[in-house]
């Protein structure tokens, strides 16, 4: 991990990319590298990065997200900062891409300048979401958001999870799903994540990385 | 003739309320011919409009459903995608069609929806008596029109067969005329043609019927045929505009 | 129960209607309920059945109507704009009688407004919307697994009753995610549909789905048949979630995602010595006005709480009856009640 220069994360809407990303953002940053997150989710208006702007921005990250973001309109306009982040190679940058085919087609635009940069692009998989249940059924979604953002996916995360009601099960159930997954397509599982608690209590898969993560989103009951 | 005066089943035995002289009728009176003849009454359903011929729920034989100003197309659109082996038609104005229903018959003809519309042009708003329609013809003289349809103020007429062949969805495109008896013979022929297009599942079919209102054009009933032919086909000329070459 | 599984309120809205043996759905994007759609329209084609994007929320309604009067079990899903849009046919059809579940994801009003969460549409969906003297049923779930579980019960409700059913949400509800837990099988309520239209099949006199009456008395009688059904409703359907209310000092009334924050107040007042109670009406109509009457007497004071200008309070107040002080607080626009703000409105009221 943390050894890109663009890391780029897809999913299934609902996968919980953006949590993962913004947790790979700050601690990407605590290694000292110069970071920037984008979000690029056109596709879903609530719960997502610039929720956590704050966090993010205390964490000394450069933060870049829809024009209109959490805002009253759902336009979904991209703004023109993120080309700067392609050419200055200074910053390492972390792409939240929508949800889907459809919202990787946001990235799509930006293919040619990433293709021959240094990137990575992980497709982030919760096995207990619909549509992405079964080994055929992440296979169809993996092709689908390929051919959507027009960049093939290098690795799989498994980020098996029922937010408040995970558990270490779920994660070792998913990993015997994605097995199949990799050993199909050729495309190994890159990192476990999960929320610190449960991740921890988590004795399989000890050969994979593993993203530890806090809880930045949160729904509005609550906050205070 | 006589076989003109017995009642075709599809048709009810209820006395209809239209003014007399009025085209209505005979319309509906076809459209009951040919779900005889086609042998299709059991698994018809029609809709009806709102505008003078609201109620003809009431006149037709077969499953009818009355649908609010305009939207026949969309209620036609429900019903078929439930009971795709039914044959479906919708019966409306122009004020009903061509003006607030605009956007649905036009999309309903779009997706090629296997409904038929039967759309009565007479150039008026009847039921609200005498307003002024899509159809109007430039210097008619209606009750919002006192002074004559002008162009200037008011547009010009609507011809719905010529802007719905445009689109794909809609195979089977003609306009007939109430007239006279060779007309009418022509319009039976459309209005079956039409039917057998929606049963073998080409895709939307529209037959459009130039149809008198003697009670708002306040002209008798013999001089309103003759107003059809001498001031609205010229308008809206008679014809097949799309599908004639349909073998069904 | 079966398996869990993380869903999105949108997603479950779809899901529970298929579950419920919904095969036509006919909508119009907009935001923040689009998910809808889109579920139906991977999902649909694998049920056989149809999925619609029509060219207005006044065309799907309408296309509703039709489906509907033919026999089939039909929803259609928009956000507060477009359900504007579709109060012609909802009032049609609830003259005509027809049995369909309509979702709005309420967002901030009024005009385009905005796409955040808001509950302004309270009288819209109660008390009239279309024009003339009808009902809906309203249902307001406040979690992913009760807007599961309510779905289902649209559908049932709705045929037991010929009857429209109305979800109410918010983008809140509709975006965020939580576990579900799905029945292996749905109860479905089958209802005798021998008034639809399926074609007469020469063996029945014809069947007519219409809403005009030209008759006056005939048209005041259907309209007395509607309003007994309407009562029966009442009667039967109402729904409360009832919290914590036995000796409280004040109770408050909220529904759907604001419920939740109440609960979270709820824990952080008690730390002070406040009980607060809370009433959830499930049923925005028929409204629980019972539970209010049993409960007038008890607490100091009422309190409801909306992301709106004040709609449901009326109806708190009405079912208090005077007995008590009936307060308000709310948000609009999209901004959301804060635990803090809705404790200090409460050591107001109480002080
Ligand atoms: C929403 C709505 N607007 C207006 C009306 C009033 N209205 C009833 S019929 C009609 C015009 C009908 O004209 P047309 O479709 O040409 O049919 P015709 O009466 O000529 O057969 C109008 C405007 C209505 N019923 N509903
Ligand atoms: S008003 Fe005109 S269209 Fe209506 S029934 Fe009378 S003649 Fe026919």
């Amino acid at each position: 991990m943390f050894n890109k220069r663009i890391t780029i994360f897809t999913g299934h809407f609902g996968s919980g990319k953006t949590e993962v990303a913004v947790n790979y953002a700050l601690q990407a940053a605590e290694t000292g590298k110069k970071t920037a997150i984008v979000d690029l989710d056109i596709v879903n208006p609530f719960f997502r990065t610039a929720d956590v702007r704050n966090r993010l921005e205390a964490g000394g990250i450069k933060v870049i997200t829809p024009v209109y973001a959490n805002t009253n309109v759902d336009v979904p306009s991209l703004p023109a900062e993120i080309n700067s982040l392609f050419e200055d190679k200074s910053y390492s940058v972390i792409l939240d891409v929508g949800g889907d085919d459809l919202g990787a087609r946001a990235v799509s635009r930006y293919r040619d300048q990433i293709a021959c940069d240094d990137y990575i692009h992980y497709f982030v998989v919760n096995t207990r979401r619909p549509m992405t249940r079964t080994p055929d059924e992440i296979i169809r979604m993996i092709l689908e958001i390929q051919d959507g953002a027009g960049l093939k996916v290098d690795m799989l995360v498994n980020n098996a999870n029922m937010l408040g009601e995970s558990t270490p099960e779920l994660l070792a159930e998913a990993s015997e799903i994605l097995a199949v997954v990799s050993s199909r397509l050729s495309i190994p599982v890159g990192f476990i994540s999960g929320m610190e608690e449960v991740l921890s209590a988590y004795e399989g898969d000890r050969g994979i990385e593993r993203l530890y993560m806090k809880k930045n989103i949160t729904l509005p009951w609550e906050q205070m | 003739m006589a076989i003109v005066f017995q009642r075709p089943h599809a048709l009810r035995e209820t006395q209809m309320h239209y003014c007399p002289g009025c085209t209505h009728g005979i319309v509906h009176r076809l459209i009951a011919e040919v779900i005889d003849e086609l042998g299709v009454e059991g698994r018809t359903i029609g809709v009806s409009p709102v505008g003078c011929a609201y109620n003809n729920y009431l006149y037709f034989n077969c499953d009818m459903v009355q649908a609010a100003h305009g939207r026949a197309p969309a209620v036609a659109t429900g019903i078929k995608r439930v009971h795709p082996d039914n044959v479906v038609f919708t019966y409306q104005g122009d004020g009903d069609l061509a003006a607030i229903g605009t956007a649905e018959i036009i999309h309903a003809a779009n997706r090629g929806e296997k409904i038929t519309t039967i759309f009565i042009n007479n150039a008026i708003y009847g039921m609200t008596s005498g307003q002024m329609a899509p159809t109007t013809l430039v210097g008619q003289v209606t009750t919002t029109s006192p002074f004559g349809r002008k162009p200037e103020l008011h547009g010009y007429p609507l011809n719905v067969c010529e802007m719905l062949s445009t689109l794909k969805g809609a195979v089977y495109v003609e306009r007939v005329s109430m007239h006279d008896i060779k007309n009418i013979k022509n319009a039976k022929n459309a209005i079956k043609k039409a039917f057998k297009v929606q049963m073998a599942g080409l895709g939307f079919s529209i037959v459009e019927v130039l149809s008198s209102c003697p009670t708002n054009w306040g002209i008798d009933p013999v001089n309103a045929l003759k107003w059809i032919e001498e001031k609205m086909i010229p308008q809206y000329p008679l014809g097949n505009f799309k599908g004639k070459d349909l073998e069904v | 129960m079966g398996e869990k599984i993380l869903m999105k309120g949108n997603e479950v809205i779809a899901e529970a209607a298929l579950r419920a043996g919904c095969r036509h759905y006919f909508g119009y994007p907009i935001t923040p309920q689009t998910e809808i759609a889109h579920y139906f329209a991977k999902k649909m084609p694998q049920y056989g059945g149809t999925f619609i994007q029509a060219e207005s929320e006044v065309a799907a309604m309408n296309m509703v109507y039709g489906a509907a009067s033919a026999g089939a079990r039909v929803m259609t899903s928009s956000s507060s704009p477009g359900i504007s849009l579709k109060q012609e046919a909802i009032s049609y059809a609830a003259c005509a009688e027809l049995p369909a579940v309509i979702v709005n994801i309420m967002r901030a009003g009024p005009g385009l407004g905005g796409i955040l969460a808001a509950q302004s549409d309270y009288f819209q969906a109660t008390k009239g919307g279309g024009h003339g003297d009808y009902r809906m049923v309203v249902l307001a779930p406040s979690s992913v697994q009760e807007l599961y579980e309510l779905v289902v019960d649209a559908f049932n409700i709705a045929d037991k009753y010929r009857t429209l059913c109305m979800i109410v949400g918010d983008g809140m509800l509709g975006q965020m995610m939580e576990a579900v837990e799905f029945r292996d099988k749905e109860d479905i309520y089958q209802a005798d549909k021998s008034w639809a239209v399926t074609g007469t099949g020469m063996e029945r006199d014809h069947n007519i789905i219409t809403s005009i009456y030209i008759d006056p008395e005939v048209l005041e009688k259907h309209n007395l048949k509607l309003q007994e059904k309407y009562r029966k409703i009442a009667e039967n359907e109402t729904r409360v979630e009832v919290f914590n209310c036995e000796g409280a000092d004040i109770i408050v009334a909220a529904y759907g995602t604001v419920a939740r924050i109440i609960k979270n107040v709820i824990k952080t007042a008690e730390k002070e010595g406040i009980k607060v109670g809370l009433i959830r009406p499930i049923t925005l109509w028929p409204f629980p006005t019972a539970e209010f009457e049993k409960y007038a007497d008890v607490p100091q004071a009422f309190l409801s709480v909306e992301m709106s200008a004040g709609q449901m309070v009326e109806d708190v107040r009405l079912a208090v009856n005077g007995k008590r002080p009936v307060y308000f607080h709310g948000r609009m626009g999209g901004m959301i009640p804060t635990q803090k703000e809705i404790l200090e409105k409460i050591r107001e009221i109480l002080k």
